[in-house]
């Protein structure tokens, strides 16, 4: 294959990412998974749920196949009148995570907008392989519409969010919604969301070595989650939403990604087939960024304005 | 993402990075990134907030750890440190300082200061002017500074002193500088025609050597300069040119002008003795002063006695022409303050 010269990284970013160099590698091996998956929780989550004016409740729900999943609820300790829903799902690969991670950039929503917000705790490949992820995800989203009324959430007013795997379960989540005439979204959120198992875009091919979440990363996170179906015809659109032909029917999507990371080129395509197909997608593609970049270094001038940019598309469709 | 990739947090308080803190900055000021983005990086480093401002500002932005802005605050009170052209940088560390805290000011600091010049797109052309203008240049400063203002293309150039407030009525070199008579416009011009409405033209240097004689000449010659004379030429000085020279290298005051410093506080104005200097009447002199000339008569009698020498013989009229102009060139201040 022809070889490509790489965008380079934006230079706080590359300055952030030399000096944090060691602290986690940009290619990650099926081996490393258990230590990956011992990364401490983040102990200013309770002081940020405080700070937000929110409680935090857990259930226990029914995910996929029967099994039982479990949900985290943040919102106002009496939520009265119904407000917007913002139905989390963490990221990692697809292989790492907790439903805790993510969460804190839409906790300020609960006092602005009265938000509630479900975050759920899909079961994680490669123990537990596609469908899993995908439908423990759909079947939270299902089990949050049916309960609108007692979570306090406005059935007509829910939005899906997530980043990375996250973004790419969300993406899914919305195809499965439309295709099973499920909850009806306001919006999809999907931050850099990871969309195509095949990883053979020009994209994927750069960035290998470098960065954060490189090819080879993402062949672990898609051999985990998919096995020997990987890169074949047997994968469907609800776990490789990349694959999905038609598009249309879907709620206003938010997609932003970085110019140099592996999820660039399926990101941006998958925006144009929105489009293509009707719809409405609103694309922010960030020069020099790499994966997950915002939450990397989010003192940087390019963080603070993708971050920006995503939350005005937020209170847009709120406000909607 | 950080379940990816962690996050970019404060250093070591114990363990010193110093190499992680260069490369850290050495990457900033490549990518040429701005002040803000430098000093939000810093305190993300130094876990506490970091602040800037400019020379003789005793306030300015302050970012906290997590790079949000705070309101300006002083510096004073922090450690801090300078950057070269008098910048301050401060960090708000309460408690004892970590490992890294000077090395990130001090890297900081020079990183700013790079990035100030190269936001100041008129530095460089600044920059030749002082060493041009300046006594301690070397010639070889001087000779590269010369060809960045391209002067060899012209074969004499003259030094020309503008007041900080008149605006240039052309486009030439030109530069804010201090002098012992106050902060002045340097104006480097091929040609001794005024570039603006109040000017003191140097005489022709014909070798970047030359320049720093034109521009003692041009201050000069702007000192004298006055609402009857708004342009004034130091070639049409001539001799009193090496005696301005002569007066502006000494430390000390003549007498004579010493004590006309003292004539002047009294009924005399320097304009009245101008007047006299250039051969007035008593008559005229009593009409300008709003005095009988009775009275004129008086004070021209108590004159010689004063000045410690007769104004009204040629020789005496010759001293008072030159003590006047003495005089105005040690007490002219440019920025207009006594």
């Amino acid at each position: 294959m022809q070889t490509h010269p790489i965008p380079a990284f934006d230079p706080e970013l590359d300055a952030a990412l030399e000096l944090m160099a060691g602290e986690m590698p940009s290619t990650l091996t099926p081996e490393m998974i258990p230590l990956l998956r011992q990364m401490p929780l983040d102990a200013s989550l309770d002081q940020l749920v405080a700070d937000a004016g929110a409680v935090h409740e857990e259930r226990t729900i029914p995910g996929y196949g029967g099994a039982e999943i479990v949900v985290s609820i943040y919102r106002r300790p009496g939520q009265e009148t119904a407000g917007p829903g913002i139905y989390h799902i963490h990221g990692g690969g697809m292989i790492i995570g907790n439903r805790f991670m993510g969460v804190q950039e839409f906790l300020p929503y609960i006092s602005s907008h009265g938000a509630v917000i479900v975050s759920v705790e899909y079961r994680l490949a490669p123990e537990f392989p596609d469908p899993v992820p995908v439908e423990d995800s759909y079947a939270g989203l299902v089990w949050t519409a049916a309960n609108a009324a007692e979570l306090g959430i406005d059935p007509g007013r829910i939005i899906v969010a997530g980043a990375s795997a996250g973004g790419g379960l969300s993406a899914g989540v919305t195809l499965l919604a439309r295709d099973r005439q499920g909850p009806a979204l306001l919006a999809s959120l999907l931050i850099y969301p990871m969309l195509d198992d095949r990883n053979e875009s020009i994209s994927s091919h750069q960035i290998q070595g470098i960065g954060v979440w490189d090819r080879t990363s993402n062949f672990t996170g898609w051999d985990a989650l998919l096995g020997s179906r990987r890169g074949t015809d047997n994968v469907s659109i609800y776990a490789s939403p990349a694959r999905a032909t038609d598009l249309s029917g879907l709620p206003p999507t938010f997609i932003d990604v970085g110019t140099a990371e592996v999820f660039r080129d399926e990101d941006v395509a998958y925006a144009s087939r929105i489009w293509a197909s009707g719809g409405n997608a609103e694309l922010h593609a960030w020069p020099g960024g790499f994966h997950g970049f915002d939450n990397f270094a989010p003192q940087a001038e390019l963080s603070m304005a993708m971050v920006d940019s995503r939350h005005r598309w937020l209170r847009r469709m709120l406000q909607s | 993402m950080k379940e990816l990739a962690g996050r970019l947090s404060a250093l070591d308080p114990e363990a010193s990075e110093t190499l992680k803190v260069i490369a850290y900055f050495d990457k900033l000021v490549d990518g040429r990134v701005g002040p803000d983005g430098m000093l939000r990086g810093a305190a993300v480093l130094c876990g506490a907030p970091m602040g800037h401002h400019g020379i003789e500002q005793d306030q300015g932005p302050r970012f906290t750890a997590d790079g949000t802005a705070l309101p300006p605050g002083p510096s004073s009170g922090w450690p801090s440190a300078a950057s070269g052209d008098g910048e301050i940088v401060w960090l708000e560390r309460q408690g004892p300082a970590h490992a890294n805290d000077a090395m990130v000011l001090e890297r900081l600091a020079i990183a700013l200061s790079i990035t100030t010049m190269r936001l100041d797109t008129l530095a460089p052309t600044r920059r030749a002017i002082e060493v041009l203008l300046s006594g301690d240049s070397s010639a070889e400063e001087r000779n590269s500074a010369a060809a960045r203002l391209s002067l060899g293309n012209h074969s004499v150039t003259y030094a020309i002193a503008v007041p900080a407030s008149e605006r240039l009525t052309t486009s030439l070199a030109h530069a804010m500088v201090a002098t012992p008579h106050g902060i002045v416009r340097a104006v480097l011009a091929p040609g001794d025609s005024p570039p603006a409405l109040r000017a003191g033209i140097g005489v022709a240097a014909r070798s970047p050597e030359e320049l720093q004689g034109s521009w003692r000449a041009a201050l000069a010659a702007l000192r004298l300069a006055d609402e009857d004379h708004p342009v004034v030429r130091a070639s049409d000085l001539g001799v009193l040119l090496a005696l301005a020279d002569a007066a502006d290298t000494s430390s000390a005051l003549h007498p004579d002008v010493a004590l006309l410093g003292v004539v002047v506080a009294g009924p005399w104005t320097e304009r009245m003795l101008r007047a006299l200097a250039d051969g007035a009447s008593q008559r005229a002199l009593a009409i300008a002063a709003g005095v009988h000339h009775s009275t004129m008569g008086i004070r021209l009698q108590k004159l010689p006695e004063l000045l410690g020498y007769d104004p009204l013989t040629p020789s005496g009229r010759t001293r008072l022409d030159v003590t006047l102009m003495l005089h105005k060139l040690a007490t002219v201040r440019f920025d207009g303050s006594p």
